[in-house]
């Protein structure tokens, strides 16, 4: 029996540690990339209604878009060469000679079916409005014209055809342009895009695997046009959102960058000679906005003292460590024209109009007055809501309270609610001030555009006419001195004089890469993947 | 007993189907939908073509009655809105399995490890064994796994580098997230059981047991060990169904494949297909696994009688 027991515990032991071989090491001048995602995408579909961050990610390797934008610069990627013409304000695109992952070539009807699929209303794609600069896009997705009528055209194997409405400066920085193959496509029907086997690469990389919610492998894709530039021989994926288990892979190996914000990770790292920590100003904004439909809010005093009762050096030292700048525009440093920063250009309004009101409860008090209110601020309550209950969101409203307390005098009540009932909110109105973070895009417009009354983006009811004409007519001008003008001038309307919105933060990202890993592009609007990164030992 | 068996499917299926019709109606009273939970930008008729296109538009019950004759003459509990193209039933048949693997394993070891600990300890009673499984047992209970994980993540994969940080597909992926799993079973199974242990051990029939003449050991396996295995059973079965629908937390850590993140993010993302099909196999193992310990308890008890039959 003892004997018995004994052969079965050594058994036992055996077997465990044939489980747990050592992990084995990476070979010097190995050609592999470990990096990851916070989550798994939806879909690699680009054109598909849940497209999100990570597919894109994704796709930025096991695609070829017509453009890309490296190091800051639009740069020809499944095009030679592209030609404007601004009399009859066409693109014409000249293709390369690129194959899909199963041998077969790349063409210009590729590009133009993935076009149709994304104002077709059946696709129900997000981002449609971006590509309404495009003739007929509008009226198609209305459901008033067919999607051959689009303006794209493919009068050959390798030219592509775009024919805009309006003089559009962004375009090729907005809208996506990636190839999906019609027979393709159709052949996976609903599931196109969601599986390793149901999706067909014509990028420097091709998907070889994908464990759902554990990782997606890609290794080079021999049929790609520069195939010989691309010197990872395999590229992982890992889908985890744990900090610690982050933070370990890195430490092991497992992982060879990761972005973080955690102050005793990033002093690890920085004492770590194979480290490389950066930080890169990301354009999303965090901010306050105010519903000014609200009795109290209707008033520009009261939001404006709302505003300036903010401490944003304190806040963005508070919660995130200094890992977040203090913002007192709309848009942060990362937005640019034509490599120029934003910041650069325009002063940021907020900051002059602190200036010239030292005291926010003055101005809380006139506002009270005007609206007929008791002036008195200590009788007032206000209601601050957010769409996240964390411990770091709990703490952020803490340090609000503080703010409006100890400034205006005034009480406020944090209301914190998960995501879908937050937004759910501030859509019906349902809110007085509410506290988000959207991000930006590679476009200046973007954020702007969220103002105007006929989208209606930003919850803040309350859109003017002025505002959408000056925003309108810098979306349309090529001028770049001319848009930082007019830029600068909506931007003043929405913070300070109209004061829609109380801008926190701008996000920062600090990443930490393996410094054997080299030709990272860390521009935060990259679209260029890791077509050219390589390991160096 | 086959009888007995029968009927507790037959009530089965109109506990399933209470719990599906109360779940669906307060789902679609929630605040939210699966659109707004997804994208903040998206034109009006785009939005109503996604509303159409899923069965939105319609009135709730409406849609309810559509998702009975859904399961009912397709056998289908339709399509994830947040991952379009993925039918909920595969996504529950798939990531259960790696859920089912690890939780079944940690709950195994954690039951058979518990019972012999709580054993031990009853029985060397206040003596150094009795003291060192008090002091796991209380570790187990009280430690939340995530903290457990995280400190064992560190140990293994970094300070002795012999296991995996996270990934899924090979045996020694399960190591870590089955021990983490098992403490917290472990620890409950060896409170239970040491203290139905020492109830069992003053009762006469121990006496009567030794005063025959009968070996310590068959008096442990014959006479103390089945007697005092109910009450750690009882809560067997919960266990069980718990595990299935995994742990949103170990999985998360480890970056398993498992149905807990979804189960999870089914939720917050107000993707309803997945809320009501993960519920109704939530709810579907849970009553079998507690019709299975009710079995069990008559293998192991005779005297305990299912029906009045028998």
């Amino acid at each position: 029996m003892k004997r018995k027991l004994t052969a079965a515990v050594i058994g036992a032991a055996m077997a465990v540690s044939a489980m747990v071989c050592p992990v084995p090491a990476m070979a010097a001048g190995e050609q592999v990339l470990n990096t990851y995602r916070l989550n798994e995408p939806a879909t690699l579909d680009r054109v598909a209604p849940t497209i999100d961050e990570s597919g894109k990610y994704i796709l930025y390797d096991a695609s070829e878009p017509l453009v890309r934008i490296e190091e800051g610069k639009i740069t020809e990627a499944g095009c030679e060469s592209y030609e404007y013409n601004e009399a009859d304000l066409t693109y014409t695109f000249k293709l390369r000679e690129n194959y899909w992952e199963d041998g077969v070539q790349v063409t210009a009807a590729d590009y133009l079916y993935s076009f149709q699929r994304m104002v077709d209303p059946d696709s129900a794609y997000g981002y449609v409005s971006d590509l309404y600069c495009i003739e007929n896009a509008e009226a198609i997705n209305a459901g008033e014209m067919e999607v051959s009528e689009l303006g794209v055209t493919a009068p050959d194997d390798t030219t592509l055809v775009v024919k805009l409405n309006e003089v559009t400066p962004s375009f090729l920085q907005v809208v996506p342009m990636y190839p999906q193959r019609q027979d393709f496509v159709e052949e996976c029907g609903d599931s196109y895009g969601i599986d390793a086997d149901k999706f067909l690469s014509c990028g420097p990389f091709k998907v070889t695997a994908w464990e759902h919610n554990s990782y997606i492998d890609m290794v080079p894709n021999d049929q790609y046009w520069d195939a010989a530039n691309v010197k990872l021989e395999q590229l992982h994926v890992a889908f985890v959102n744990d900090p610690n288990t982050l933070y370990s892979s890195m430490l092991n190996g497992t992982l060879d960058y990761m972005e973080t914000s955690t102050p005793e990770y990033i002093e690890t790292f920085e004492s770590m000679d194979d480290m490389v920590v950066q930080d890169h100003v990301t354009p999303t904004l965090g901010f306050i906005v105010f519903n000014c439909e609200d009795e109290l809010m209707s008033n520009a005093k009261v939001r404006q003292a709302f505003s300036l009762a903010i401490n944003r050096e304190m806040f963005t030292e508070v919660i995130y460590h200094g890992l977040s700048y203090p913002a007192y525009g709309l848009l942060s440093p990362a937005n640019g024209i034509d490599g120029v920063s934003f910041r650069d250009k325009v002063e940021e309004p907020l900051k002059a109009f602190a200036e010239e009101n030292p005291d926010p409860k003055e101005l809380l008090i006139e506002g009270l007055t005007e609206l007929g209110m008791d002036p008195d601020p200590s009788k007032l309550q206000v209601t601050l809501s957010t769409g996240s209950t964390s411990a770091s969101s709990n703490n952020s409203m803490a340090v609000f309270q503080q703010f409006f307390q100890e400034t205006l005098g005034v009480t406020m009540v944090p209301d914190a609610t998960e995501w879908a009932t937050f937004w759910n909110d501030c859509k019906g109105g349902d809110f007085q001030m509410a506290y988000l973070a959207w991000s930006g895009e590679v476009d200046v417009s973007f954020l702007f555009n969220l103002f105007l009354s006929d989208s209606a983006q930003m919850p803040c009811f309350y859109y003017t006419d002025e505002f959408d004409e000056i925003v309108e007519k810098a979306n349309k001008s090529t001028d770049a001195e001319e848009r930082f003008q007019l830029y600068g001038e909506a931007e003043k309307l929405v913070i300070v004089d109209q004061c829609q919105l109380a801008p926190v933060y701008y996000s920062v990202n600090r990443s930490v890469l393996r410094s054997r890993v080299k030709n990272w592009d860390y521009n935060v609007f990259s679209t260029a993947g890791r077509k050219g990164v390589y390991i160096e030992e | 007993m086959k009888k007995y068996v029968i009927k507790r499917i037959i009530y089965m299926f109109f506990v399933l189907l209470i719990v599906t019709t109360i779940t669906f109606f307060l789902m679609h009273n929630i605040p939210g939908d699966p659109l707004t939970a997804l994208v903040q930008k998206l034109p009006e008729q785009t939005k109503a073509n996604y509303y159409a296109k899923y069965g939105l538009d319609k009135p709730v019950w409406e849609q309810f009655l559509l998702f009975l004759k859904g399961i009912f003459t397709e056998g289908t509990l339709g399509e994830s809105i947040r991952y379009p193209g993925r039918m909920v039933k595969d996504m529950i048949a798939k990531y259960s399995v790696s859920s089912g693997q690890i939780g079944l394993t940690a709950v195994g070891v954690g039951f058979l490890l518990g019972i012999m600990m709580g054993v031990v300890s009853a029985l060397k009673r206040n003596k150094l064994p009795d003291k060192i499984i008090s002091v796991i047992a209380i570790i187990g209970v009280s430690l939340p796994t995530f903290v457990v994980a995280s400190v064992l993540q560190y140990i293994f994969t970094v300070k002795i580098q012999i296991l995996p940080t996270m990934g899924w597909g090979e045996p020694k992926h399960m190591v870590l997230p089955v021990i983490c799993m098992a403490l917290s079973p472990l620890a409950t199974y060896t409170r239970y059981m040491r203290s139905s242990v020492l109830d069992v051990v003053n009762q006469d029939y121990i006496t009567m047991a030794e005063a025959k003449g009968m070996s310590f050991g068959m008096i442990v396996r014959r006479h103390i060990l089945r007697n005092s295995i109910l009450p750690s059973l009882t809560i067997l079965g919960p266990n069980i169904a718990d595990v299935f629908t995994g742990s949103f937390i170990i999985e998360s850590i480890f970056s398993i494949p498992g149905l807990g993140s979804y189960y999870i993010t089914a939720v917050t993302d107000r993707d309803f297909p997945m809320i009501i099909g993960s519920t109704m196999f939530y709810t579907g193992i849970y009553i079998l696994s507690l019709l299975i310990v009710d079995i069990l308890y008559v293998i192991i008890d005779p005297r305990i009688r299912l029906s009045e039959s028998d």
